[in-house]
């Protein structure tokens, strides 16, 4: 029913950037348990660059991967260049996904660029 | 270690199944119907065959045994055979609220010939409630069909009530039962139960897949569902597959022979199982009934704070299998409705997880499964954003 | 001495065949719509033996369904197609020769309001295109064609029946159950097409069905939505997997084999062409059948008398047997004189009969067609 790649499952045992940090710059969640998804971003952010981000995950093993695969992808990245990757760029990296769980990479994109807004929201007024 | 704890959805086939399948593809081949005398020995270790499943149910004749490809066409023979042949009777179809989904999609589809269904609604052990069962049956109502071991949270069903209450209205209603999970498993009296349909699938007691068996009270009215050469049988058209049949026999004989056996040990094992975890692992829900009301193969579980799909792929990774009722783990996407309708919310069924034993399954087993438990427990937590303050 | 000759009923399951079941039955024995790896290795087998079914037929893999047999196949073709397009009637043309499987449906469907149109066959076992096409009324909305008849053997006009069911856009339909593992079968002539498993050595229990990407059909089952919502009940992989690989090995070993078995039946019938008063019913037969009859001989007498000698053959149709000596509607609907329809055997060879066989089989046949004879 649910075949996953090499890499997905890699990318579940051992997820990258996990964990919280302390005094983020930014930090977003998105999804809920209701719906069996959910993610928390958090992003340390020096000179309009993603130096830092880690993620936490209530989900199934797409949404732990996709996660994961995100945080590889934007780390080091300008802001701009963080909000162009989309869900599919991370399903791609991942060598694909059953398509039943594409919403599981919308939803590290959707948190990604929601903790990204706060960011910027939070710089206007400074 | 390997430890398979999915028996539920399906069990392995036995060595000595697999002889007789065998035997019955390579050796005794030929059709009952042949006009040789091979034939007329597969004929009559047909005829057999049904006798032997008759006995075991406490059915009157052979007669009432219609072998099928399994519990899916029994169901539907079953449902849509009686709705249609009894449609000038009445139209309206009573079920639980924990009825396998082949049973709901085949009152789905009878909805759009013209029959009304009612859903009766489990209690939070998922027992069904009795009265509003009572309370559901109309002077159209001509069939009522509930589960008899719910295959989720392991509910086992009170038909005799059920029968009594049924045997007690002024109009015949035919009840039938999926008998899946009970059937080898735990006694099972068409007499004693006043059931008239019986659904009973062959790879649940480590027979082949692709066979199982309709009971069907002589007099029922039923109508077929596939038409064809008649066999032994005009309601169940086609080739017996004998081989499975056979299979399916042996595999009854021994399930049998150590059901009652099996029941106590595995009730041991069970409370042990439940004992463990709840002991040993924090934040956990027992789904389903505790003790006599629950089946002695199934425990169900929702661990908080994480997810059902990951935390058995988890656990496959760790050479543990079992089933979930998250939502990410059905195609449709939609939570387990079993959780839903014994009062639990969407996080409880994202969080659950169903351990189903076999009648082989050994302490050290669950022992192994329970360190694995602890082990993808705790790692998938520390990855989630819920935390116990919630 | 055994002698099974009764290969159109039922066939042995090919040896390696049943090795891989064994396999599958105590290996792989996961549950293919489950996530975990058991779950997950039987579903890829499954998954293999539906592409390899389909190469053999010339089709797309999503175009084949895995059923539990040739009559569910049938079943499901007609009544599911007829569900999905034309629930609330229409014309549908079939033929006099059927299988049950068919015919019992045709029957049904009569009582359920649609009309039907059964073709006569020629004397020689065949339906004609003429009058299949004369058949063709405005409101044909499917026809069903079997592809070889299970009792006579003869093989039927299915291209250029199809050239003209495309011509009138009728969906054809064909039990093909007699046909798949014995003559090459290109099913993009017809829009659905039936098998089973049993007849082309592998197990019982399990058949396939064909339906053309561009034709809607419904379930007639209902359940977890197996098959794609076509076939539900759980997937019974040993099954299709055995077929996918009984139609390989015949594929591998068709030459010689093929080749085997037209001897023995040419064997077979010069044998006969000795034997006075008699007739082979059809003609364009397929090389596994003879359908023969010897005048003053019941034909269910001399099969009792072959049995009493080890041999096994068929008489009337295997499937009518149950209820006493039926005559065979097909070889009535054929309208053969009498003696020929109460005189007739089936004799089906298969790849695993051996030359000793045949000629023993030879032997005995003249012999008790003539101490028979004798008795009469």
């Amino acid at each position: 029913m649910l075949k996953y790649t090499e890499l997905v499952l890699d990318h579940f045992k051992n997820p990258r950037n996990l964990g919280r940090i302390e005094n983020p710059d930014a930090e977003a969640t998105e999804g809920s348990i209701a719906c069996g998804d959910m993610m928390t971003v958090y992003l340390k952010i020096e000179d309009n660059r993603i130096v830092d981000i880690k993620f936490e995950s209530y989900g199934c093993a797409a949404n732990i991967a996709t996660a994961s695969m995100m945080t590889e992808v934007v780390k080091g990245l300008t802001l701009e260049e963080a909000k162009k990757i989309t869900w599919k760029d991370i399903v791609e990296r991942l060598g694909g996904l059953p398509p039943v769980k594409y919403h599981c990479s919308n939803l590290a994109i959707d948190t990604l660029r929601k903790a990204i807004s706060a960011y910027e929201e939070s710089l206007v007024g400074k | 270690m390997k430890v398979f704890l999915d028996n539920c959805r399906t069990t392995r086939v036995l060595p000595e199944v697999v002889g007789e399948v065998e035997k019955y593809m390579l050796e005794k081949f030929a059709r009952p119907d042949g006009l040789y005398e091979s034939a007329q020995e597969i004929y009559d270790e047909l005829t057999e065959a049904r006798k032997f499943f008759a006995k075991t149910i406490n059915a009157n004749s052979d007669e009432e045994i219609i072998f099928t490809s399994g519990a899916t066409e029994a169901n539907n023979l079953a449902l849509i055979g009686v709705a249609r042949a009894n449609k000038k009777r009445g139209n309206h179809i009573v079920v639980s609220a924990l009825e396998h989904g082949s049973v709901m999609s085949i009152v789905d589809a009878l909805k759009k010939e013209g029959f009304e269904v009612t859903v009766v609604p489990v209690d939070h052990e998922g027992m069904l409630r009795l009265e509003e069962f009572e309370k559901a049956l109309r002077p159209t109502t001509i069939l009522v069909s509930v589960i008899a071991v719910g295959h989720f949270v392991g509910s086992i069903m009170p038909l005799k009530q059920i029968g009594e209450i049924l045997s007690r209205q002024d109009h015949k209603i035919y009840f039938h039962t999926d008998a899946a999970e009970m059937y080898a498993k735990m006694p099972l009296d068409v007499q004693d139960l006043k059931l008239d349909l019986v659904s009973v699938s062959g790879h649940k007691f480590h027979g082949p897949k692709g066979v199982g068996f309709l009971y069907v009270r002589k007099g029922t009215k039923i109508e077929p569902i596939m038409y064809g050469a008649e066999s032994f049988d005009k309601r169940r058209p086609g080739g017996e597959n004998v081989p499975a049949i056979m299979g399916m026999k042996k595999a009854a004989e021994l399930a049998f022979e150590q059901m009652e056996e099996s029941y106590r040990r595995l009730r041991e094992l069970q409370d042990y199982f439940i004992g463990r975890i709840e002991s040993e692992i924090e934040h956990v829900v027992l789904n389903g009934p505790r003790g006599e009301k629950r089946t002695p193969y199934n425990v169900n579980f929702s661990f908080s704070f994480i997810e059902g799909e990951a935390i058995s792929l988890g656990l496959s990774l760790e050479g543990v299998e079992v089933a979930t009722g998250s939502a990410c783990a059905s195609e449709s996407l939609e939570p387990n409705y079993a959780i839903l309708a014994i009062g639990g919310d969407h996080e409880r069924a994202h969080g659950s997880i169903r351990f189903t034993f076999s009648r082989f399954t050994t302490k050290e087993e669950l022992d192994y499964t329970v360190e694995k438990l602890k082990k993808v427990v705790q790692w998938l937590r520390n990855i989630s954003p819920l935390k116990a303050e919630r | 001495m055994r002698v099974y000759l009764d290969h159109a009923a039922t066939t042995r399951v090919f040896d390696e065949v049943a090795q891989e079941m064994v396999k599958l039955f105590t290996q792989f024995y996961g549950n293919a719509s489950s996530l975990h790896s058991h779950g997950q290795e039987a579903k890829k087998l499954y998954e293999e033996a539906r592409t390899k079914i389909a190469k053999h037929l010339n089709v797309e893999p999503e175009e084949i369904y895995f059923t539990s047999g040739g009559t569910e196949s049938d079943n499901i073709a007609i009544r599911g197609f007829l569900k999905a397009n034309f629930p609330n009637g229409g014309h549908i043309i079939t033929t006099q020769i059927e299988h049950p499987a068919v015919l019992e449906v045709a029957k049904q469907l009569e009582r359920e309001g649609y009309s039907v149109t059964y073709l006569k066959p020629t004397s020689d076992g065949y339906v004609t295109p003429d009058d299949f096409r004369r058949a063709i009324r405005k409101d044909t909305v499917l026809a069903s064609i079997m592809w070889v008849n299970n009792e006579t053997g003869v093989i039927q006009p299915i291209e250029e029946i199809s050239k003209i069911a495309r011509e009138h856009g009728i969906v054809l339909h064909s039990d093909a159950v007699q046909a798949v593992g014995k003559i090459k079968i290109d099913a993009r002539l017809v829009d659905m097409l039936s098998a089973s498993g049993h007849k082309f050595y592998a197990p019982k229990g399990c058949g396939f069905l064909y339906v053309s990407k561009r034709v809607k059909v419904e379930p007639i089952m209902y359940g977890g939505g197996h098959e794609r919502g076509l076939r539900s009940g759980t997937e019974n992989v040993p099954g299709a997997y055995a077929m996918a690989l009984a139609l390989e090995i015949i594929e591998k070993n068709y030459e010689v084999w093929s080749g085997k078995v037209k001897r023995f039946k040419e064997k077979i019938l010069s044998a006969i062409e000795n034997i006075p008063a008699h007739h082979v019913n059809g003609s364009n037969t397929i090389f596994s059948h003879i359908n023969v009859s010897f005048k003053n001989v019941l034909g269910e007498t001399l099969a009792t008398a072959l049995d009493m000698n080890g041999i096994s053959v068929s008489t009337a149709s295997a499937c009518s047997s149950h209820h006493g000596t039926a005559r065979s509607h097909v070889l009535e609907a054929m309208q053969l004189e009498d003696w020929m329809i109460d005189g007739a055997i089936r004799i089906s060879l298969g790849y695993d009969n051996s030359e000793n066989e045949i000629e023993y089989f030879v032997e005995v046949l003249s012999k008790e067609v003539d101490r028979l004879r004798k008795m009469s």
